[in-house]
């Protein structure tokens, strides 16, 4: 104990431990309700659906917008895509490190598909289940990373109204910067207020934060010492659109957010993961064989609206495939903001580790059910039954 | 659904994105690496039957080599037996052609004693006649003739003979 | 003043909804465990079985996530 105490250099690392365990406790927003909290920013808009990052184009199907979670998951898609191109260049036959990691990942799904679904299916099944394991998995750890969520581009008061379904809402800031006829637009304004009041209460409390503007580059921050620089649109608008020299009122929006944070990520490999279900089912039990396990007249009445049960139960889990990845990485991405808001510095450390358990048993899980699903669509009703 | 983030040409973009991933990853990573796999548990099977069978292989040669050295021994044991049989053989005709060879020898010289005896016997019943007469010469020098003397003795000498016989 | 209200419903719908599953889910895996036990050899099909009930139990708080997320952003 007392070598242990009197090395200097443990010392040295306590008093830092200590000193940063201070700053992050009077620095958070913590310390702000004591009158310190100047470490601390703001808690970040949390909005469910991803953010666009640059406007697109238009499809017969809608706008195309890029969005944040679009680029994660190319990114996501582009790592794996390196790192296999690599194992392939480097393939041997006493595998390095990277091909020995993913030899040994493979062979358990190897493994774990020959268990649940039999020997000659499970080649079939495997590069589905082990595509989707290894993207979930590449796209949640990636979101861990720093500058996930916390850096990009400002979005307006006009963007975010629009957001808020107040399409009519004009920034007193850009209205006050055009000169011609300041009288006229001043009354157009207070009219667009006033009607603006009258459709949407709730936008008035909504809150902007306030980011240093750096003009030629289109990029901000969440930075620390930001936190009491936050304000509702009517005391923005009050204020006339003016938050400061060389500071803008809106909201962060990050150029990179967890790619599973988005319902149409998790909505996409859940569709694929029970089309292929289907298919599979279909190929294997032919048309009529798998048909038959939802719409069946043989067994009567109560058969039938079984088979109708299944049918809708089918749908549940596509609901259930999506929202409990799309949940849990979500909720995981807010509790790393508000640990950061709370405790700055040390408070998401043990969140990080959280996280990254997480984002890996969710995509054991999410292969896990496609790949017993697709051996319970490939035996036929009856087999089933006796199970 | 707008409010919750899904929209057509977003849920689209991603499908696409997918596939595209599924299909690379399918061309360039798991059939490489599925193969090697596969070959490596291929060769670790055929490695564990070589194995198996060397292993029976040696158990064989082993047996083989048992049942040679068994053989050997007898072989051995055989020749070792047959040597001292043809040593006994010949040690005991060796043995019975020198004491057939003693027993000539021996019977020859008991005949030879036999006959030298006899001889003697004769000779010195010849002396003894004679010194018979002598003394009975000496002893009746002048009442007999030698030659009523002589017929006595010989008399004398035939009766003890006969007895003697 | 609305706004409360469908924040409070937004939090009791997950709130009471995880109640349910939490208990299901409780359950299930003391039994998986208690299972194990009696019987280690049987681990995969147990740890298989296991997941995929639980992944049922807990598709009926995603339900109630799902309803939370409508009243709260939608």
């Amino acid at each position: 104990m007392s070598k242990i105490l009197g090395n200097p250099r443990s010392i040295a690392i306590s008093i830092i431990c200590v000193a940063v365990l201070v700053i992050s406790i009077f620095g958070g927003a913590l310390g702000n309700t004591l009158g310190f909290g100047f470490f601390a920013s703001s808690l970040p808009a949390i909005q469910l659906p991803a953010e666009k990052i640059v406007d697109g184009f238009n499809t017969p199907v809608g706008k195309w917008d890029l969005m944040n979670t679009m680029v994660t998951t190319w990114l996501a898609m582009l790592v794996l895509i390196v790192v296999s191109l690599i194992i392939r260049r480097n393939l041997k036959d006493v595998p390095g490190r990277l091909q020995a990691l993913f030899e040994v990942v493979m062979e358990f799904f190897l493994s774990l598909c020959e268990q649940i679904a039999g020997k000659e299916k499970a080649r079939r099944f495997f590069p589905l289940v082990f595509t989707i394991f290894i993207f979930i998995v590449a796209a949640n750890w990636m979101g861990v990373l720093p500058g996930f969520g916390t850096v990009g581009r400002i979005a307006g008061p006009e963007e975010i109204a629009h957001h808020h379904d107040a399409h009519d809402y004009h920034d007193p800031a850009l209205v006050t910067t055009t000169h011609e006829s300041k009288e006229s637009k001043a009354k157009h304004h207070g009219s667009d207020e006033a009607q603006e009041d009258g459709h949407d209460s709730h936008l008035g409390t909504v809150k902007l934060h306030v980011f240093r503007d750096y003009k030629t580059i289109p990029v901000a921050a969440l930075s620390p010492g930001s936190l009491e620089e936050e304000l509702t649109f009517s005391e923005y608008d009050e204020k006339n659109g003016n938050v400061g020299e060389g500071k803008r009122a809106g909201h962060l929006v990050p150029f990179l957010r967890s790619a599973n944070t988005d319902l149409n990520m998790s909505l996409a490999i859940a569709l694929i993961a029970m089309v292929m279900v289907h298919f599979w089912g279909f190929s294997i039990l032919g048309f009529f064989g798998h048909a038959g396990k939802f719409i069946s007249f043989k067994s009567g009445p109560i058969g039938f609206f079984v088979g109708i049960l299944e049918l809708i139960s089918e749908l549940g889990r596509i609901i259930s495939f999506t929202f409990r990845l799309f949940g849990n990485i979500f909720a995981g991405e807010v509790l790393l903001m508000a640990m950061a808001f709370l405790l700055p510095l040390i408070g998401i450390i043990p969140f990080l580790g959280l996280e990254l358990f997480v984002g890996l048993i969710q995509a054991f899980v999410f292969a896990m059910l496609t790949l017993v699903f697709a051996s319970m669509a490939s035996i036929s009703h009856n087999d089933g039954d006796h199970h | 659904m707008g409010d919750l983030g899904i929209n057509l040409p977003g849920l689209i973009t991603q499908i696409i994105s997918f596939v595209i991933l599924f299909v690379i990853l399918s061309k360039v990573l798991y059939k490489p690496l599925v193969a090697k796999l596969d070959q490596r548990a291929e060769k670790i099977t055929a490695g564990l039957e070589a194995a198996e069978k060397a292993k029976e292989e040696a158990a064989r040669s082993e047996e083989a080599i048992q049942a040679q050295l068994q053989e050997a021994r007898s072989e051995g044991q055989k020749l070792v037996t047959q040597a001292r049989e043809t040593a006994d053989r010949f040690r005991e005709e060796e043995m019975a052609k020198v004491k057939e060879e003693l027993d000539a020898e021996r019977s020859r010289a008991e005949s030879n004693i036999q006959r030298e005896r006899d001889a003697a016997i004769e000779e010195l019943r010849k002396e003894f006649a004679n010194l018979a007469i002598t003394a009975a010469e000496k002893v009746v020098k002048t009442s007999l003739d030698e030659e009523g003397h002589r017929a006595l003795i010989e008399g004398v000498l035939n009766e003890e003979r006969s007895r003697n016989n | 003043m609305e706004g409360d209200i469908m924040n409070v419903g937004a939090g009791l719908a997950i709130g009471l909804g995880a109640i349910g599953p939490g208990i299901g889910i409780g359950m299930l895996a003391s039994k998986a465990m208690e299972a194990l036990g009696r019987n280690p050899e049987a681990g995969a099909q147990i740890q298989q079985n296991m997941i995929l009930a639980i992944a049922f139990t807990e598709a009926i708080a995603i339900y109630a996530l799902v309803v939370a997320i409508i009243i709260k952003f939608v």
